[in-house]
C-alpha cells in the first residue's frame, strides 16, 4: 500500500488527517508531521524516517517552503511530493490509492485537488 | 554606502523558507536575498532545491562564506540585502572577517537536547550562546527577530 505523509507548518497536517477521518473513518498508512521547531537538516531526517523503504506520497502545504524543500531532498524513485495539499486531494488519495499505479495516482490527485478549487460569489 | 542601503545577516537553520522569502522578501522588502552556506553551495542537489526559492523579481543567489566575504564591502551594498547563514558560527566567521553587516539577528535555531529556549523558534546550545557573546564583543547587537513586523527580542548575554 502506498504510504501517505502530510507535512505542513503548524497543526495543519494533523488537522487535515483528523478531519479526513471524520469523513472516512481512520485511514490506514496516513501520517502527519508539523515542520515547526526543526532545522532544515532535522526535518529531512524526520521525513525520511517516516517514509524510508515505502512507496510513498508526501503531501505538503506550500511549494518553496521548508516542508516541500526538505521532502524533495530525501526522495527516492518510489516516492514523490505534491504541494498544495487540501481535503479534496486527501479524500482522493484515501479512496483511490489501491486502484491505480503510483504515477497515475499522483497525476489524478493533482487534478482532483485543482478541481476542488471553485469560486462562488453573489453578483452585487 | 548610501543612507538607505542596508545589509542584514540572519541566522536561520531552516535556510531559505517561507518566513525568509515571503516575510523578509516581500515584507521588509528585500531587494536581494542571498544564502551564504558552504554546505549548500557545494552540493548540487541542495543547490537545485534552494536556487529556485529566490524569487526572480527579487534576485540574489547562493554563495560560500568566502564568496560572500569577497562580494560585499561598504561601497558595494546597493538596496536592502538579506544574507541568510545557517548558524551562529558562520555569522561569527563573516563578522570576524569584516563583513559589512548593517545589522544581524537570529531568526530560527531549532530545538534540541541541552538547548535553552528563548522564543518558540529560537533555541540555543551553550556553544551557540558563547558564539553569540563573541559576536556581541565584535560590537554587534544581536537580537532574535522573526519577521520584519514582529518585535525583536534581546538575547540576555550577561
Amino acid at each position: 500500500m502506498i504510504r501517505g505523509l502530510v507535512v505542513t507548518h503548524g497543526d495543519i497536517a494533523e488537522s487535515l488527517v483528523v478531519s479526513l477521518s471524520h469523513f472516512l473513518g481512520e485511514v490506514e498508512e496516513l501520517f502527519f508531521l508539523s515542520s515547526d521547531g526543526y532545522s532544515a537538516k532535522e526535518l529531512s531526517e524526520k521525513i525520511e524516517s517516516l517514509v524510508s523503504n515505502h512507496n510513498a506520497i508526501i503531501f505538503t502545504d506550500l511549494p518553496g517552503a521548508a516542508p516541500t524543500t526538505r521532502a524533495r531532498s530525501i526522495l527516492k524513485t518510489n516516492q514523490c511530493v505534491i504541494s498544495g495539499v487540501n481535503m479534496g486531494m486527501l479524500i482522493s488519495f484515501a479512496m483511490k490509492r489501491n486502484t491505480l499505479s503510483q504515477d497515475e495516482l499522483v497525476e489524478l490527485l493533482v487534478n482532483d485537488a485543482k478541481r476542488s478549487v471553485e469560486m462562488f460569489c453573489l453578483n452585487s | 554606502m548610501r543612507k538607505n542601503d542596508q545589509l542584514i545577516v540572519r541566522v536561520d537553520d531552516r535556510l531559505l523558507h517561507g518566513q525568509v522569502v515571503v516575510g523578509w522578501g516581500a515584507g521588509w522588502p528585500a531587494s536581494e536575498i542571498w544564502l551564504a552556506c558552504d554546505r549548500v553551495a557545494r552540493d548540487e542537489d541542495e543547490l537545485l532545491l534552494y536556487k529556485p526559492l529566490i524569487p526572480e523579481h527579487i534576485g540574489g543567489g547562493i554563495v560560500t562564506l568566502e564568496e560572500a566575504l569577497s562580494r560585499w564591502n561598504e561601497d558595494s551594498i546597493k538596496g536592502k540585502v538579506l544574507v541568510v547563514v545557517e548558524n551562529c558560527e558562520d555569522l561569527h566567521y563573516l563578522l570576524q572577517n569584516k563583513f559589512p553587516a548593517s545589522s544581524v539577528h537570529v531568526g530560527a535555531s531549532s530545538a534540541g537536547a541541552g538547548k535553552t529556549t528563548f522564543t518558540p523558534s529560537v533555541h540555543l546550545s551553550e556553544s551557540e550562546f558563547e558564539t553569540i557573546k563573541k559576536i556581541a564583543e565584535l560590537g554587534f547587537e544581536i537580537r532574535i527577530h522573526e519577521l520584519p513586523n514582529t518585535k525583536p527580542v534581546v538575547i540576555p548575554i550577561d
